[in-house]
């Protein structure tokens, strides 16, 4: 039975999930797209940009990419955990549902302005693009 | 024939330049089909609405529009949408009044007295004629209640003239009874603030659809057997932040609305598929006619990439096509 893009997005906060390092120091967590109000900083988020199918001779390439963002009140943490980030994704054999991982590897980094948030404190947001590619038999 | 070398590499140039030039062209459209636009009437409609700005009078006949078919078949006649050609002064922005707009017939044509001075582009109204808001809707296929008729659809974009926005105004006539509506009946809240506060006017006197509207392409560039460009948005609020780049990649507390590189990696392949048939046209078109190509190709490595890549940069947001 094929898989759609979802699986990936688990395996992707899996990884994320299960590195120690990572793990404790984002105090506000993993959240999808953004985080609720009041998340204490640093937290992650991540959003899958886009995954088009490629069909071929009964089986289906799915190239996601997902940006994933490290936000903290100052730009060294933000930094930190996104070079935590990058440490685990950049490279990381994925577990995918109904999936081959073929390669998680990190193309672009995407680094945001500093923005105010609801309570005016300054927030650092740094992060790149992961693009996953996946094989999957039809 | 004799082969010259400089004339095939213009060639590939050239093939390469189209084939670029094409793949920019169907980005931008597919970054402008799925660029957020701020949802501001009810129901599933996600079309920004355009703010009338001059205001002309307006030829109305039998043959235009369903808006009129439908008032021809209802037993109503429209009498008037006020159009106007979609240019935006700060003049008109500003006027406050109203909202009431009779009209005049002259010979079948319906002509308000709001006129526009040609020379400034500024407006001149009668105190009855002055628009009530800063920006109107009209390019919507609207259900709007009308005082006396009740509700009244139809497309009313096609009331006007090409190059020329209706604004929001309908005037109705049954069993001898003028009656009118607003279009802002079928705006949501949001849309009723947009109307009022004119934020997200662009140039052109639209509401709605500023960062759709931005997106653009540039290029194709050549450079050193390069050929690039880029297709790029940038949409500013008052106060000069440019929120394309926060609706491509998000914040913090405001979820993502990609729409540049989904749109540039959807269409990758198709892309490249016309890079390469350039391409195979080139080296085909080299090959029959000119006798020494393939001395010329067993001397010469010549090496041909065609990428796909996508690139953000901060404050522009672009996505790039490029081969080389």
């Amino acid at each position: 039975m094929a898989t759609t893009s979802a699986p990936i997005k688990r395996s992707v906060v899996q990884a994320m999930r299960a590195d120690v390092p990572l793990k404790a120091v984002i105090v506000g967590g993993i959240h999808e797209s953004f985080a609720p109000e009041k998340v204490r900083y640093p937290f992650v988020t991540y959003n899958l940009v886009t995954a088009p199918y490629g069909d071929l001779w009964g089986s289906r390439v799915i190239v996601a990419l997902m940006d994933v963002f490290a936000f903290a009140e100052n730009p060294v943490d933000a930094n930190n955990v996104d070079q935590l980030v990058l440490n685990v994704l950049d490279g990381a054999a994925l577990s995918v549902d109904g999936q081959s991982a073929l390669i998680c590897k990190r193309v672009a980094d995407l680094p945001g302005p500093p923005s105010l948030d609801s309570e005016g404190k300054k927030i650092y947001q740094i992060g790149g693009s992961y693009e996953i590619w996946t094989d999957q038999s039809l | 024939m004799v082969f010259d070398p400089n004339v095939f590499i213009e060639a590939l140039e050239q093939a390469a330049e189209s084939a670029t030039k094409a793949g920019l062209a169907q980005v931008t459209e597919r970054a402008r089909h799925k660029a957020p636009v701020r949802r501001i009437f009810k129901g599933d409609r996600k079309i920004a609405f355009k703010g009338a700005v001059g205001v002309q009078g307006l030829q109305l006949n039998e043959s235009k529009g369903p808006a009129f078919r439908y008032a021809e078949r209802s037993g109503l006649s429209v009498g008037l949408l006020h159009s106007g050609r979609a240019f935006a002064s700060p003049v008109f922005r500003n006027i406050e009044s109203s909202g009431r707009g009779p009209v005049e017939t002259r010979g079948g044509e319906f002509v308000s007295r709001v006129k526009v001075d040609p020379k400034d582009r500024t407006l001149q109204l009668s105190p009855e004629d002055r628009i009530a808001r800063r920006g109107r809707p009209n390019s919507l296929r609207p259900v709007i209640r009308v005082e006396g008729l009740g509700r009244v659809t139809g497309n009313f974009r096609e009331l006007s003239e090409p190059g020329q926005l209706a604004i929001g105004m309908i005037h109705a006539r049954v069993n001898g009874r003028t009656a009118r509506g607003d279009l802002s009946s079928a705006l949501t809240a949001r849309g009723r603030y947009e109307v009022k506060t004119g934020r997200a006017l662009n140039d052109e006197g639209e509401i709605g659809g500023k960062l759709r509207d931005s997106i653009h392409s540039e290029g194709p560039f050549v450079t050193r057997g390069e050929v690039y460009g880029f297709v790029s948005a940038a949409a500013f609020n008052d106060s000069g932040f440019n929120y394309a780049y926060a609706q491509e990649i998000g914040t913090g507390h405001n979820r993502p609305q990609p729409f540049l590189r989904p749109a540039l990696r959807e269409l990758k392949d198709q892309i490249v598929r016309g890079q390469r048939n350039a391409f195979a046209t080139a080296l085909a078109n080299a090959h029959t006619t000119r006798s020494n190509y393939k001395g010329f190709r067993r001397n010469l490595k010549l090496e041909v990439d065609i990428v796909g890549f996508d690139r953000l940069s901060q404050g522009l947001g672009p996505a790039a096509v490029g081969e080389g």
